[in-house]
């Protein structure tokens, strides 16, 4: 038997070897999309254009556009009011029938910052000024950052502003706003950032994209050379051939799994080396249970083979398949701030348990001991998937078209 | 030895689609060392009939055995013993001459000197040789057919199923392979082989001609010949053309073929001769010569398959 599964497995690598701009592509095309993954969400988020539109006119209200000038994420950009107001009969600083709205159209803009006429002097006077924060939400991250940011120099402000003044009121000499600023700090809580220190971006979109990796060119291959050998009708001379239907399934899936390996192990080095993400626990742990996944995701691989007739038709499926995997991986939105039926339904794809495993390993350092779970439902479902699979095949052989 | 027994394949027939029978009721024995042809309308079921026999699809029902072995129960068994040559190529295009039989020799076990020396006497005789790096899809369509001859050749199958072997092949290819054919038939190997061309069905020792997924004449290229009912008769004449459309209204002639210069009619008996001259002559056709011919297996061929046509359209209206 493993003659000649090692048979078939030979001639696919010659296959690849004979197409060499593919196996370029499909070894080093990973880890090229890891770089530009990495570097294009590893800068920090700050530059955040901000708009103020200053209503009150005070030095009070002044004090404020000051300080939010002063934060680091945001960038007041001063010309917007005088720019519209260029173009109107109305002074859009004074008239405030101009809002948010006039111009968070414009997709620089992440935030505008709306101080009402009287904010000076509802401060002074020990009231709660209303401020409006008119966000971009397209720009979810963004306005997200641009609104903590905001607040933060709101309160801060506020709280600056009605200390001096209650100062003055009692007859003493009100401490510098640098002064009552310290010792606001002072009593924020202490925030403890564990496995990804400097909530870097990089840390978080990287390990995404090496689970995704193993994952889509495991799956791809796989689907590619089954569904070749469909479309060209060499599938015909397998058949005659003395092998069962298991042999040619195991070799084919030895290319692929090596492929998807070396792809792997090639993201691993790259996110050590370039972005500095070591794996924090045992490498070997995660290098057996990558071979594990493999196997579960080649099943759904061949799958698709199975389906499709041609390599065209198995492309647009992967495809297919990639987006629900893509969103329940928890690779753009996590799945934890997803619907209660959307998480549990997201059980069912290997993909997310394979993520929890890796960003475990890698990052929390943590071992079987708490991720047994995840480790139960890969082996349940790649049994499910790969059953589902070999029945498809013996089914398709019986009833060859 | 093949038999097959009441052998039924249908195609479709599941969410609404049409059910379509490839073979209906099939009887058929081979003996061991035949040659045999297989010619049939497109559509027969000879395709199917082959496939069934090499394993790769199941019979709806019926038996089909090679060598005593049972197609769907036995079929690795048949496998060792088999050799196959699909109709479309079936190798593989992106792997070389080389790296196609050596993949084949590796499946079917066939390693070190036994190899490389099988390799050589089929590369001999298949003029390879020199295209032994040549990728599969490079080849040209006749080279493609040889490799796969080849392929199905390499270990030594005691029957060989060759699926229109030489179709889109030119003559002189067409040549070399039939003689390597009757080479492994002389040396005892059982060959079944679909064709649409009748000169190479004359050559097997044993021709069935399929219709409609059922075996309607099956014997020896002579005997078929002498089932055709009445003569043949090859005509010469100053105007073929007006010829043809007169005689077309003769009773008594089942069938006209112009061939080159030559009318070949099919006729019931002797008598119609006459008849002939007569209507021709009437006609204004100047009769250059009007002689008794042999029947060829492309008139037979053509008579059976017209003859069942009419019966099934007949069947099928009443």
């Amino acid at each position: 038997m493993s003659g000649r599964v090692l048979n078939i497995a030979w001639k696919d690598m010659l296959h690849l070897w004979h197409n060499r701009t593919l196996l370029i592509l499909v070894i080093f095309g990973a880890a090229c999309e890891l770089l530009l993954v990495g570097w294009a969400t590893g800068a920090e988020i700050d530059d955040l254009k901000t708009v103020v539109i200053d209503h009150d006119q005070t030095a009070i209200s002044q004090g404020l556009i000051d300080a939010l000038g002063a934060a680091s994420a945001l960038t007041l950009n001063e010309d917007a009011v005088s720019d519209l107001t260029k173009h109107n009969t109305r002074d859009a600083a004074l008239d405030d029938t101009f809002t948010g709205g006039n111009f968070i159209f414009n997709p620089d803009n992440v935030l505008v910052v709306e101080i009402p006429a009287g904010f000076g002097a509802q401060l002074t006077a020990g009231e709660q000024p209303q401020v409006t924060l008119t966000l971009n939400g397209a720009n979810s991250v963004g306005s997200t950052t641009a609104r903590r940011a905001a607040e933060e120099v709101l309160y801060t402000y506020g709280a600056v502003v009605l200390t001096q003044n209650m100062m003055e009121h009692m007859g003493q000499t009100p401490p510098s706003a640098d002064q009552i600023v310290a010792s606001l700090e002072s009593n924020h809580p202490d925030v403890v950032v564990r496995y990804n220190e400097e909530l870097d971006r990089a840390a978080y979109t990287t390990p995404s994209e090496a689970a995704f990796v193993l994952y889509i060119i495991a799956i791809m291959v796989a689907a590619f050379m089954l569904a070749r050998e469909r479309e060209y009708g060499t599938f015909e001379q397998l058949l005659v051939m003395p092998q069962r239907p298991i042999e040619i399934i195991i070799g084919k899936a030895i290319p692929a799994l090596l492929v998807g390996y070396a792809n792997f192990i090639l993201v691993l080095v790259e996110m050590n080396v370039v972005f500095d993400i070591p794996v924090r626990g045992s490498l070997l742990l995660l290098l057996v249970l990558a071979i594990g996944y493999l196997f579960v995701e080649l099943g759904r691989g061949f799958m698709v083979a199975m389906i499709a007739r041609t390599q065209n038709q198995a492309l647009l499926i992967v495809m297919l398949m990639a987006f629900v995997d893509i969103t329940f991986a928890g690779y753009a939105v996590p799945v934890e701030s997803m619907p209660q039926v959307m998480q549990a339904l997201s059980n069912l794809f290997p993909i997310r348990h394979w993520m929890i495993i890796l960003r475990g390993i890698l990052q929390k350092d943590i071992g079987l001991d708490v991720l047994w779970p995840q480790l139960v439902w890969l082996a349940a479902l790649g049994l499910i998937i790969n059953g589902i699979t070999l029945w498809f095949f013996r089914r398709s052989l019986a009833e060859q078209k | 030895m093949i038999q097959i027994q009441n052998l039924n394949r249908h195609f479709g027939g599941r969410f609404r689609q049409a059910k379509v029978s490839a073979i209906a009721g099939l009887d058929l024995t081979i003996q061991p060392g035949e040659l045999f042809g297989l010619v049939g309308p497109d559509g027969a079921g000879k395709t199917t009939t082959l496939r069934i026999l090499a394993g790769i699809l199941k019979p709806s029902s019926g038996t089909a055995t090679v060598n005593g072995h049972d197609v769907v129960d036995d079929a690795e068994a048949i496998k060792q013993e088999l050799g196959y040559m699909p109709q479309q190529f079936g190798l593989y295009p992106a792997l070389t001459v080389d790296e196609n039989l050596n993949f084949i020799c590796d499946v079917f076990g066939v390693f070190g000197n036994a190899r490389e020396q099988r390799i050589q006497e089929l590369l001999d005789f298949t003029n390879l040789h020199e295209f032994r790096g040549r990728l599969g899809r490079q080849l040209s369509g006749g080279m493609q057919k040889k490799l796969s001859l080849t392929a199905a050749l390499v270990h030594h199958p005691k029957v060989l199923l060759l699926d229109e072997p030489t179709t889109g092949v030119d003559p002189v290819a067409r040549r070399e392979f039939w003689d390597i054919l009757t080479m492994l038939h002389t040396e005892g190997s059982t060959v079944i082989v679909s064709t649409p061309y009748m000169d190479e069905a004359e050559r097997c020792n044993r021709v069935g001609l399929m219709y409609d997924g059922q075996l309607m004449v099956c014997d020896t290229p002579n005997a078929v010949k002498r089932m055709l009912p009445g003569m043949m008769f090859a005509l010469r004449a100053d105007n073929l053309m007006l010829a043809e459309n007169v005689l077309k209204t003769v009773e008594g002639i089942h069938d006209i073929q112009p061939y080159g210069d030559v009318l070949n009619l099919l006729v019931e008996d002797e008598s119609v001769g006459t008849r002939i001259t007569a209507c021709l002559h009437d006609a204004g056709v100047k009769i250059e010569s009007l002689r008794p011919a042999p029947p060829r297996l492309e008139e037979a061929f053509i008579y059976f398959v017209r003859q069942f046509s009419t019966n099934h359209v007949q069947e099928v209206s009443a």
